[in-house]
């Protein structure tokens, strides 16, 4: 039996942490916000999280009401079990679609992390993410008992995922201000939000970041942002079911059809009753 | 693997070392590895059943093929050229450097080789499956470009007829590359097709074809 090593999870957390998005003169530089962690350990905690999210998702199942062709008992413990190894699945796939070309054309326009520190950088954006996810997992599982209405808890749970990713994302932006040591010639201006600080020394601070930063290496992250959110929902919808719908008999998978941006509209509609 | 990354790393942020000898070697292996990767890639948009397996095939070998064939073909041209500015002694340098671009170019692809898997998977449509990867190529292609400018900067600072010659390169890359991207085609692999190395009536030109496009629009015909 592995025991997890919790406390690396905390010093990821806390390492990572949002009051240290202030810059300290000292340490200039917030890819040092990547506490040190064994890999193994940290991978396990983070499927742990994921799988107990599933848990919650797949919850659902075992309190819906049974129709006469739909679910039997069964179906409703599959479907939890499917839950619990999806939701670790739509990560990993996300990361392995996108980690590769964010790796090279962040180091083609000269990131001063290496590959080590870019795995790094995934796991800790990961394990923010999970985290978050995780702590949600009760309220979804205490919305599974008490109500049947199945679009709701469709919207509820991609607001779920939309919260734990954007806390990850948010996390993430203010590191990317400071991953290139390519100085522009000529100088970058420094962006409007960097006028916002108040004390002439954070001034400083900020201004001298955002010299050493290259804009190539911020435009590929945000690209590459956007490349995560659209393949980690695209994903979400070409894995489902996961929270299970009660017309419909359980499968591992559904037919590929359509994408997850139309089906959004098409819950958004039902919800609303049209 | 750590060999690998680390062979990946030093193209990316172009610091091989000037007297590496087996560079040569290196970056042919690494193009013909990672360009198998993407063509393979590319081609599985008809599935990947037994049926398909000669197209899977064709295409992975096609994609190495048409890199190495197009700097082959450009090369000699290019050296003479730089001959004839004078730039004869840095021609070793440029090489090497020529074809780190080349592996850049190769990586930026393999890396963007699950997205279009994933795209495939995602979204059945020929269309846009042919339209995702020229994206796909272009994006390698600025990727190459960038890598270039980057490690020409002190040849340039040296000599500043370098600048010109950058030009020059990318001029006859360019013209060729396409050329040879039309004559090997199908790459994607409409499924409706015919599995075959070559499409029937390859053999025309990619520019006379352009040319016969627009003159269809602008005569109306």
């Amino acid at each position: 039996m592995l025991i997890l090593d919790l406390r690396s999870l905390d010093r990821v957390l806390r390492t990572a942490g949002f009051r240290q998005r202030e810059v300290s003169s000292d340490s200039p530089s917030r890819s040092d916000n990547l506490a040190d962690f064994s890999m193994a350990n940290m991978l396990l905690i983070l499927i742990v999280l994921a799988m107990f999210y599933g848990l919650c998702m797949g919850s659902y199942s075992l309190f819906k009401p049974l129709t006469p062709d739909g679910a039997s008992s069964t179906d409703r413990w599959l479907q939890v079990l499917a839950s619990m190894l999806k939701v670790p699945l739509l990560y990993a796939l996300t990361i392995l679609v996108t980690f590769p070309s964010l790796y090279v054309f962040s180091t083609l326009v000269g990131t001063r992390l290496n590959f080590h520190a870019f795995v790094r950088l995934m796991i800790t954006l990961l394990a923010i993410n999970l985290t978050v996810l995780a702590s949600l997992g009760p309220i979804v599982a205490f919305f599974s008992v008490s109500t049947i209405n199945y679009p709701f808890m469709q919207m509820f749970n991609v607001l779920m995922f939309a919260i734990a990713g954007g806390l990850g994302l948010a996390w993430l932006l203010p590191v990317i201000r400071d991953l290139s040591d390519q100085v522009l010639p000529g100088g970058a201006n420094p962006p409007p939000d960097a006028i916002k600080t108040t004390s002439a020394e954070e001034a400083a601070t900020f201004a001298e970041t955002q010299l050493s930063t290259s804009l190539p290496a911020k435009i590929i992250f945000r690209i590459w942002i956007l490349a995560f959110c659209m393949v980690g929902s695209q994903l979400g919808w070409v894995l489902r079911p996961f929270i299970g719908n009660p017309d419909m008999a359980f499968t591992w998978f559904r037919s590929r059809d359509s994408n997850i941006f139309l089906a959004l509209v098409d819950i958004i509609s039902r919800l609303l009753g049209h | 693997m750590k060999i690998l990354i680390a062979t990946v790393d030093a193209h990316l942020r172009g610091k091989l070392a000037p007297g590496h000898s087996a560079l040569a070697t290196n970056s042919l292996m690494l193009i013909v590895s990672l360009g198998v990767l993407y063509g393979a890639t590319m081609g599985s948009y008809a599935g990947m059943g037994p049926e398909r397996w000669l197209h899977l095939l064709y295409t992975a070998a096609k994609v190495p093929l048409l890199l190495l064939v197009t700097f082959a073909i450009s090369w000699p041209s290019f050296a003479v050229a730089n001959h004839l500015a004078g730039l004869g002694n840095d021609l070793k340098t440029v090489f090497r450097l020529l074809l780190s671009c080349q592996c850049v170019v190769v990586i930026a692809l393999a890396s963007l080789a699950p997205l279009t898997a994933f795209w495939y998977f995602s979204i059945r449509d020929y269309k846009l499956a042919l339209l995702f990867n020229s994206m796909v190529f272009m994006t390698a292609s600025f990727a190459g470009q960038y890598a270039m400018r980057q490690s020409y900067r002190a040849l340039i600072y040296r000599n500043r007829r370098h600048a010109a010659m950058l030009w020059v390169w990318i001029v006859i890359y360019s013209f060729v590359g396409i050329q040879l991207a039309w004559v090997l085609r199908p790459f994607v692999g409409s499924p409706a097709e015919v599995i075959q190395f070559f499409r029937s009536g390859s053999l025309s030109n990619a520019y006379v074809r352009i040319a016969e496009l627009l003159w269809g629009a602008i005569s109306g015909g």
